[in-house]
């Protein structure tokens, strides 16, 4: 666990060996002296990891504003969208998931399982044109797009335009993740333990609570930390459908104007929180289920 | 009238027969044996007896366990019966425990429910429990009784199991292919502790296996299956020493050849 | 017990299913192929009026500069295949490879390996797709797929180390070592039909996954570039005349959403095959 640990507090390096090979490509339009990108690369590291300590992660060259804060800024809507969308995943798909096993035989158990194979074959950002185009543009209910101007100081509005994003990234995890609860579940109802509870006078009920949750959730655990990072990423490509000021136009404005600290910045914020997400949710895991506590490395 | 009495029970899905007609009868205190290969019926019988198929399995015929019809009952009255009349020790004891809870929280779920049942103070139980260890023969049961399943080894597993079964002290004992995932030694160890227990409790004990031998040695009428029809029943003395049935016969050929090549006196 | 009575009717609808499975993807392939030979329209002309509703002249209607989306379409799917059978070719050579080698490596190496790849596959796919196409700056078909192929690598490589673990920890392995059987040949003879089927059935599903990801990459304009008509980068296009022309942005959606749904239902399909003793897995 300990080894475990220590590579995942790593994480600048697997951004900043990708982005080492970028930045020489870059060299070519950069400000090279701001970079240093003439120095050796092994200095050009040390210089990051420095300035990392310092929280210092460079200066645009487009708006010459800090990255830092820019990034700060845009969390602010990234970070509730992926949250919300989570939220409501989560709410959809444990009930859902749980019917569809319980009531496999019965017609509603089915066609949930029906639309959850439609849910995953569905590119994220197309459902958010469909909703779009239903909501905003047909019944205008809801903004087609963009933030408030003044951000979360216009609390209403801000959760007006979020709206929208956070149905169709919720929609679209639910489904994924209602399979993964469908099957815990599955392997739950038919296993041997609820069956000795029963024989030995349990009630259904009681045993499913006693015995069921604790064991369904521990496969769900790890599961759902890959779910967060994929609604985190989710929420980057959707401010695309959406014009949202998030974390994602910053990339992709980074990139089309070769603004290499900014596209860096967001790399290397984006894969802090993705692997920070893997490790509690490892750490969670560990805690629920004992089996995982004895050995050296993580994953069985 | 015996404390388990089947009659004619035929248990089928999607129209096809799993077991056929079946009966026997296992009085107070009694042993009875059940013998089959795989796929003979005879788990299902034991699943039948408890009202625990599942969904797409069904019984018809009689089962009267402690004077009550189980076929057709309430879940509810089955619920009441499974746990005070009858108690379960399974084949596979790592997936028959709960392998989050410690073994001891498990030993203490069953005993719980006799506790309010009968209206026992409730301080006596973490007593009870180390008392039950004991009575199945673990070692430090304060230990144990704090692990978890994966923990400790199958033999001791199931005993744990065996523990969780008595505090039920049930009128029924219905051990499934109690030894069957354990190795030689351990079968023979919980073998003997089966027996002696269940002579010292008086309970009746209904013992599912497809090891002859094993059976043999524990029981005293015996009532061997095949395809789902009983082919042979009466005392164990006189099923194995003269059987009446072809299959039985070879059963217990295949049984006395296995041991005298392994230089086993029958 | 249950199990086994529950299957033949199960059996059927399972099978049934993977016919569909089969179907919508190889109406996809057959496409495909087609769109080497034949195309109703050629795919630059802008003859067509713009934004056309679908007619009995242009199937799909024409998108803002006058093209045939229906060609766009059928190319779309060309474009699909190639990357995602691409990129799951890559990730699916060095992937097994490394999970092999990890396998039979000194523990030392071995736990290294699993720990890179446990970090590799806590990132999803796009954005290790995004961070390569990134660092390789430029977009386009190629740089697509091998930015895929690197992110399904990763998957695979865990996968392939896994099941390899447990083949080898096997008796009938020993008996081979013992028999004077050298570890290339176990490999080649044991293993690999061993862990097959179970790594086909991820290829499978890595598919899937691929066709989204990519369109998800041209969406967001780090993919294909013109002429090559990836569906997301038609989508994109789509969304800004999506009031006046909503078929521009539904059809493109509609292609992606058969072929991914065939892709894995085929997927399903081949586990069964696999292993028939699982419950209704869809």
């Amino acid at each position: 666990m300990v080894l475990f640990a220590l590579l995942r507090l790593l994480p600048g390096d697997p951004a900043n060996a990708l982005l080492g090979v970028g930045a020489t490509a870059q060299q070519i339009a950069a400000a090279k002296a701001q970079v240093g990108s003439d120095l050796p690369l092994t200095e050009q590291f040390v210089r990051f990891v420095s300035s990392l300590a310092r929280f210092d992660l460079g200066t645009s060259f487009v708006s010459q504003a800090p990255v830092g804060a820019e990034i700060l800024d845009r969390l602010t809507v990234t970070i509730p969208i992926t949250l919300l969308s989570f939220a409501l995943a989560i709410v959809l798909a444990v009930p859902l998931g749980i019917v569809a096993a319980v009531k496999a035989d019965r017609w509603y158990g089915g066609v949930i399982s029906v639309v959850s194979q439609l849910g995953i074959a569905i590119p994220v950002f197309w459902v958010g044109i469909l909703l779009v185009t239903a909501f905003a543009i047909n019944i205008r209910l809801f903004p087609s797009g963009g933030f408030p101007r003044h951000g979360w100081a216009d609390p209403l509005g801000a959760l007006r335009s979020l709206t929208l994003p956070v149905l169709t990234i919720g929609i679209v995890m639910a489904s994924s993740l209602l399979r993964y609860v469908r099957s815990a579940t599955q392997d739950v109802l038919g296993s041997d333990y609820l069956r000795t509870a029963r024989a030995l006078g349990s009630g259904y009920t009681e045993a499913l609570l006693r015995h069921g949750v604790r064991n369904g959730v521990v496969p769900i655990i790890s599961i759902l930390g890959i779910e967060l990072a994929s609604t985190f990423l989710g929420a980057v490509v959707v401010e695309k459908v959406f014009a949202l000021p998030g974390l994602g136009s910053m990339l992709l404005l980074g990139i089309s104007q070769r603004d290499y600290p900014n596209v860096q910045g967001v790399l290397f914020v984006s894969t802090l929180l993705v692997l920070l997400i893997g490790f509690v949710a490892d750490l969670v895991q560990r805690l629920v289920d004992p089996r995982l506590r004895d050995r050296a490395v993580g994953s069985p | 009238m015996s404390l388990l009495s089947v009659e004619g029970l035929t248990i089928s899905t999607d129209g096809r027969a799993l077991v056929s007609d079946l009966s026997f009868a296992v009085g107070a205190g009694e042993r009875m044996g059940l013998i089959g290969e795989s796929g003979s019926g005879k788990s299902l019988t034991a699943m039948a007896i408890t009202g625990l198929l599942p969904r797409n399995i069904v019984a018809s015929g009689s089962i009267t366990l402690d004077g009550q019809q189980i076929i057709g009952a309430s879940e509810r009255s089955l619920g009441q019966l499974r746990g005070s009349a009858t108690a379960v020790i399974f084949q596979e004891p790592l997936t028959a425990l709960d392998p989050l809870m410690r073994l001891g929280r498990q030993i203490e779920e069953p005993l719980r429910r006799r506790y309010r049942r009968e209206g026992l103070d409730p301080k006596a139980i973490k007593n009870e429990v180390l008392e039950l260890m004991e009575r199945v023969a673990l070692p430090q049961p304060e230990r144990i009784a704090a692990a978890y399943p994966y923990e400790v080894s199958g033999g001791q597993r199931q005993r744990v199991a065996i523990a969780m079964a008595l505090a039920c002290r049930p009128k029924l004992l219905i051990a499934d292919e109690p030894t069957t995932a354990l190795d030689v030694t351990t079968q023979a160890e919980i073998l003997k502790l089966l027996d002696s227990l269940v002579r010292d409790l008086g309970m009746a004990l209904l013992f599912i296996s497809h090891d002859l031998p094993v059976v043999a040695n524990v029981v005293d009428r015996l009532t061997v299956l095949r395809n789902g029809k009983a082919v042979e029943q009466g005392a164990v003395r006189d099923v194995l020493g003269a059987p009446k049935n072809p299959y039985t016969r070879t059963l217990v050929e295949a049984a006395r050849a296995f041991d005298q090549a392994l230089g086993r006196t029958p | 017990m249950s199990a086994v009575a529950a299957i033949p009717a199960r059996k059927s609808r399972r099978s049934w299913l993977f016919a569909i499975g089969l179907i919508l993807v190889g109406i996809n392939v057959a496409v495909a192929l087609l769109t080497l030979v034949w195309l109703p329209y050629d795919p630059s002309s802008t003859a067509g009026g713009r934004l056309e509703a679908p007619s009995l002249l242009h199937w799909a209607g024409t998108d803002r500069l006058g093209r045939d989306l229906f060609t766009q379409i059928m190319i779309g799917s060309r474009i699909a295949l190639m990357v995602g059978a691409g990129a799951v070719a890559i990730g699916a050579a060095i992937g097994v490879t490394l999970g092999v080698l990890s396998a039979f490596a000194t523990r030392l190496l071995d736990d290294a390996f699993a720990a890179a790849f446990d970090i590799l596959i806590a990132f999803p796919t796009l954005l290790l797709a995004m961070l390569v196409v990134a660092a390789s700056d430029t977009a386009s078909l190629w740089s697509a797929i091998v930015a895929l192929g690197i992110a399904i690598s990763a998957i695979v490589a865990r996968l392939t180390r896994i099941l390899a673990k447990r083949v080898i920890g096997m008796d009938y392995i020993t008996a081979a070592r013992t028999s004077g059987t050298s570890w290339p040949r176990i490999v080649v003879k044991h293993v690999l039909p061993n862990i097959w089927p179970t790594l086909l059935v991820n290829f499978a599903l890595q598919f899937g996954l691929a066709v989204i990801a990519e369109a998800s990459l041209s969406y967001l304009g780090l993919g294909a570039p013109p002429p090559n008509a990836s569906w997301g980068r038609l989508l994109q296009e789509a969304q800004g005349t999506v009031y006046t022309a909503p078929f521009g942005a539904i059809a493109p959606g509609l292609a992606l959403l058969v072929l991914v749904i065939g892709i894995n239902l085929s997927a399903d399909g081949l586990r069964d095959i696999g292993d028939p003793t699982r419950r209704g897995s869809r």
